[in-house]
């Protein structure tokens, strides 16, 4: 009984102690906000605060601050080439500039981007999914990047057309640049390969020759190929499918309106896809699989070959060393179109919110970034992480160590081997791709036929 | 009540059953949380070969966790007792006090309709809002918090609350109480169980709670512990080991923290001075 | 309580409630209802459309399917959850050695992250590597898709959220089942009414509160299955296990179709309120 006195009356303090505690403190963060929101928001800081090596500093006075939102929670961990040029930038323009990240999960990233334009909070740098790009630009959020490129030739110089040309829009806006260069198709195992008894692809190897490859890869018992379905977005190496069968000569038209993603080039492409599904090719699971699971299970030895991009590299050294190799994928005699296809392309893009303009110190201090991001210093940062650059930049060594990546660059120093001028994914808007990566999906696995597939595209291009 | 032993027995086994139904997920968890990353994706079945606490070195090393604890706490405080005062009053209302039945069914199914409603789709408009009104920082999620809560207390509330017998609130009036003496000496600790299984069924839903705190805080200073396994999965690697450490270093507070509240529930009326 | 129903005193504390509910709940669901009639990316200006939105859904091959998983779940769940937590809650609530420590173990799957949640459930219900099929296996019982195929993934799911809430409701219940004052159960017991009689005509009719919120909760607490889905299937393979929040989420969030998502969740809520008024009649008429 006692008890019970006891405890109601330390419930009753508790409520309207904290009662007032919650008015009190919430009138305080008020004030704070107003003054906060002119600072710059120099109290932001993104580093995962309190990690002892974290060796991002907090503002010192005279700096201009600006902010980089970026795809992934732990940049440090998961974007290690970006955090490097960003603290390498910060070193060099010490007391000038300074970059701090705005980090958040990729979905809550995206949604953010949006909300921050909405109520003009926009970080001055952010990664944009490259659906999302082009409705930024549209809506006058973004700063057309030509001023910059025509003011800073370097940069320009250093930048292919065809990694600007991706985020340009007809009538010539650069309302984005590459965040990096996206590199993808098929790593492979080549001493699973050898145990199995299966010779290495090559550049010539036909899907035909790919197919009896798979049939005896299953009669090892090793999974052909490691794929998961349930992140949807991964389908790289098959992307390359789809341009063996003129994809990028006829998306234009097929946006427009003048031809269907329903002809006849690309039933027979989804054709091949579906055939590799009956023939096994992925594994059983595949349905319930992410790709983490499928490039652990690649890694592991259970598979012989995975459809992913460069971004990989680094890991596949660590956990395969020189037993990686890297291939562009079958090519196909049925088609007309030309096979000697690579996809080296532009990733999604970086912008520039455009409230920049408005002030001169903030305008110099991300013009100062961008050119360090494309420049030699921050390429040769990016080669040591083992991912691609945006950049141009011929002479940087690769270490011998790293053989994924010098697996990668002697595919795409091929002679003559052309890439598409984006990934072919990219050009469509978010609708419309998730239906692609749907689509292509559903016939691997069996669950559509290869017209039901492209007809739901189709549609989905009509709605949105 | 009385019952043979054979009987208590078959019912401890099934008691028995029913929890390792319950807890085996969870406990291989835990033993998952002592393997390497690769290990859970692999050999997800096989007992660890050895206790390895690197999992738990790396979201120690990777997230600020007096931090997070305390942003989770802080937030948790404010709104149960935001929550707890608005809604109990208001339950009280529609529960004990007479007045039109029109109005007050109305009132009581308008403040039911939140029940229905799945928290995502307020996101936007809730962000939007709390800009508008000059909310920042952690105390954003505050108010969506207390609103989120509001349909089911008043479920529970009220629900609660009318099946007290009326006599008592009349014995209270005619012994000098006011309203606030009926309500802060007689009804509140008559109503321990429910508000004890308020408390636990919210402060849980904070704790976990992650939409709006993924869409509400932008400073890591911010964060609350919901956001811990985000850190650990990127657009192109994902770390199971860090995850699910990470969320046993959330899970354990709330365990005991419901083994101290459920008691409250259990011990509830039986000692009460009221029998119906 | 007549004294004190006071017209100052009935709004001034009703007016904290319904100020906050209304601006944070039901403020932002009318403005998704508005989004639902216009096509809107979430950047920029939306265009207003009309009911278009609406005349695309009844079309929408993938709503239909996720309309059909919510049914089966919400069935399944309804059954298992109102009877099977019932009786396990009487079961605790027996003195029996151990009961609060097992209460407390029993409500754990409630608090396990979402995300640990499916993974690990996928390590059970895996059609490859499973625990589930190797057992049915071993025992010489043939295996299933229990997810990740067409006919049976709505089910997984609505187990997994069974076992999921068993603690939540378990509490609700006992909650309850402490209001019924021990001398009528005594009383009972010394006329000799058996279990069985003493659970139909004397627990259950005093418990009749709880179970009607009981009821509620699962209802609208499988209109917002959420993470489950996420986290096990992602809703495929193809949609087929989507249910009508993570369709409603996909479309929003990762096709960017917000004003055909809030469409959609517009609808999702609709469906739901029916669904509960449907019970709260057939509760009240039975009453009657």
């Amino acid at each position: 009984m006692k008890r019970k006195k006891v405890m109601t009356t330390l419930l009753g303090v508790l409520t309207i102690a904290s009662l007032f505690a919650g008015c009190g403190s919430q009138a305080g963060s008020n004030s704070a906000s107003s003054s906060g929101a002119a600072a710059t928001g120099a109290d932001e800081t993104a580093t995962v605060s309190g990690s002892s090596e974290s060796s991002m500093e907090a503002p010192k006075d005279g700096e201009t601050v600006i902010k980089f939102g970026i795809h992934v929670a732990d940049p440090k961990a998961q974007e290690a080439v970006t955090w490097n040029i960003v603290n390498a930038f910060n070193k060099k323009y010490d007391g000038k500039y300074q970059v701090e990240f705005e980090a958040a999960e990729k979905s809550a990233h995206d949604q953010n981007m949006k909300l921050e334009a909405s109520d003009g909070t926009l970080p001055e740098i952010f990664w944009c999914d490259s659906a999302q790009a082009v409705d930024f630009s549209d809506a006058g959020y973004l700063l057309d990047l030509s001023d910059f490129l025509s003011s800073n030739k370097d940069t320009d110089a250093a930048l292919d057309d065809s990694m600007k040309q991706a985020f340009q829009t007809d009538d010539g806006v650069q309302y984005g640049l590459p965040y990096q260069a996206n590199v993808e198709g098929f790593f492979y195992n080549k001493k699973v390969l050898k145990d199995a008894g299966v010779a290495e692809p090559t550049e010539g190897t036909t899907f035909t020759e790919f197919l009896d490859m798979c049939k005896k890869l299953n009669d090892a018992k090793i999974t052909p190929i490691a794929q998961g379905s349930t992140d949807n977005y991964a389908i790289w190496a098959f992307l390359m499918f789809l341009d063996r069968y003129g994809y990028s000569e006829n998306i234009d038209k097929i946006l427009n309106g003048k031809e269907k993603f329903n002809n006849k080039d690309m039933v027979a492409c989804f054709d091949k896809m579906s055939e590799l599904g009956k023939a096994k090719a992925f594994p059983e699971n595949m349905s319930t699989l992410s790709y983490f699971d499928a490039k652990a299970s690649f890694e592991a030895g259970q598979a012989a070959f995975i459809d992913t991009g460069a971004w990989d590299a680094a890991e596949f050294d660590e956990k395969l060393g020189d037993n990686i190799g890297f291939w562009w994928g079958p090519t196909f005699d049925d088609s007309k179109y030309s096979q000697t296809c690579a996809m080296k392309v532009p990733s999604a893009p970086l912008c520039v919110s455009a409230a920049v303009s408005k002030d001169k110190s903030v305008q110099d201090a991300v013009y100062a970034f961008l050119n360090y991001y494309y420049s030699k210093d921050a390429a040769a940062i990016s080669y040591q992480g083992s991912v691609f650059p945006a950049t141009n930049y011929k002479d940087i060594q690769i270490s011998d160590t790293q053989y994924a990546l010098k697996a990668v660059n002697a595919a795409i120093s091929t002679e003559g081997w052309t890439s598409p001028k984006a990934q072919p994914d990219q050009v469509l808007n978010a609708a419309t791709q998730t239906q692609l990566y749907d689509s292509m999906l559903g016939v691997m696995m069996g669950n559509y036929s290869s017209k039901d597939a492209l007809q739901m595209i189709d549609d989905s291009l009509a709605n949105s | 009540m009385v019952q043979s032993g054979k009987k208590r027995s078959v019912m401890t086994l099934l008691m028995i059953v029913i929890t390792i139904f319950a807890v085996f997920p969870f406990a291989w968890m835990i033993m998952l949380s002592f393997k390497g990353n690769n290990d859970i994706m692999l050999h997800p079945l096989s007992f660890p070969k050895s206790l390895d606490f690197s999992n738990y070195k790396n979201a120690l090393s990777t997230l600020n966790y007096p931090q997070l604890y305390g942003n989770t706490f802080l937030i948790c405080i404010i709104s149960m007792a935001i929550e707890l005062v608005v809604t109990f009053m208001s339950s009280f209302v529609l529960a004990r006090m007479t007045f039109n039945r029109k109005i007050k069914s109305l009132v009581y199914g308008y403040l039911i309709l939140g029940l229905s409603i799945s928290p995502f789709i307020l996101l936007f408009p809730v962000y939007r809002i709390s800009v508008l009104l000059h909310i920042s920082g952690k105390l954003r999620l505050v108010f969506p918090y207390v609103a989120t809560s509001i349909s089911f207390n008043t479920l529970l509330f009220t629900g609660y609350l009318k099946k007290l017998p009326a006599e008592i609130d009349e014995a209270a009036i005619i012994d000098g109480c006011n309203l606030f003496d009926l309500i802060t000496k007689v009804i509140i600790p008559m109503s321990k169980p429910v508000i004890a299984t308020i408390v636990i069924f919210n402060v849980l839903y904070i704790w976990n709670e992650y939409p709006f705190a993924s869409v509400m805080l932008r400073d890591v200073t911010d964060y609350t512990l919901s956001m811990g396994a985000s850190f650990f999965k990127g657009k192109y690697s994902v770390d199971y080991g860090g995850i699910i450490a990470s969320s046993i270093m959330m899970i354990v507070p709330e365990l005991i923290f419901y083994g101290i509240f459920q008691r409250n529930i259990v011990e509830g009326m039986t000692a009460g001075a009221v029998k119906g | 309580m007549y004294w004190l129903s006071k017209k100052r005193n009935i709004i001034g504390m009703l007016i904290p409630t319904l100020v906050i509910y209304t601006i944070f709940i039901i403020l932002p669901i009318g403005m998704a209802v508005f989004y639902s009639f216009t096509k809107y990316s979430g950047i920029g200006k939306p265009d207003f459309i009309g009911a278009a939105n609406y005349i695309r859904l009844f079309k929408d091959h993938i709503f239909w399917v996720s309309f059909k998983n919510t049914i089966i779940i919400l069935a399944v769940d309804f059954a298992l959850l109102m009877v099977a937590a019932f009786f396990a809650a009487i079961l605790l609530n027996n003195r029996l050695i151990g009961a609060n420590f097992c209460k407390a173990l029993i409500f754990s799957p409630a608090i396990i992250a979402p995300i640990i949640v499916g993974i690990i459930w996928v390590y059970i219900l895996d059609p490859k590597i499973g625990i589930l099929n190797a057992v049915l296996k071993s025992i010489g019982l043939p295996s299933h898709l229990w997810i990740g195929g067409p006919v049976l993934s709505p089910y997984s799911i609505a187990f997994i959220y069974f076992w999921q809430q068993l603690g939540y409701i378990i509490t609700i219940y006992i909650a309850g089942l402490k209001m019924i004052p021990t001398d009528v159960i005594e009383a009972s017991t010394i006329d000799g009414a058996s279990d069985w009689q003493r659970i139909r005509y004397i627990i259950f009719p005093m418990m009749k509160p709880q179970i009607s919120t009981v009821a509620i909760l699962v209802i609208t607490g499988v209109f917002k299955i959420f993470e489950i889905v996420q986290q096990t299937t992602n809703g495929g393979p193809n949609h087929m296990s989507e249910t009508l929040v993570t369709y409603s989420y996909s479309t929003t969030f990762s096709r960017s179709e917000y004003g055909y998502g809030m469409c959609l969740a517009t609808i999702t809520f609709v469906v739901s309120l029916i669904i509960v008024a449907i019970y709260s009649r057939a509760v009240r008429s039975k009453e009657d």
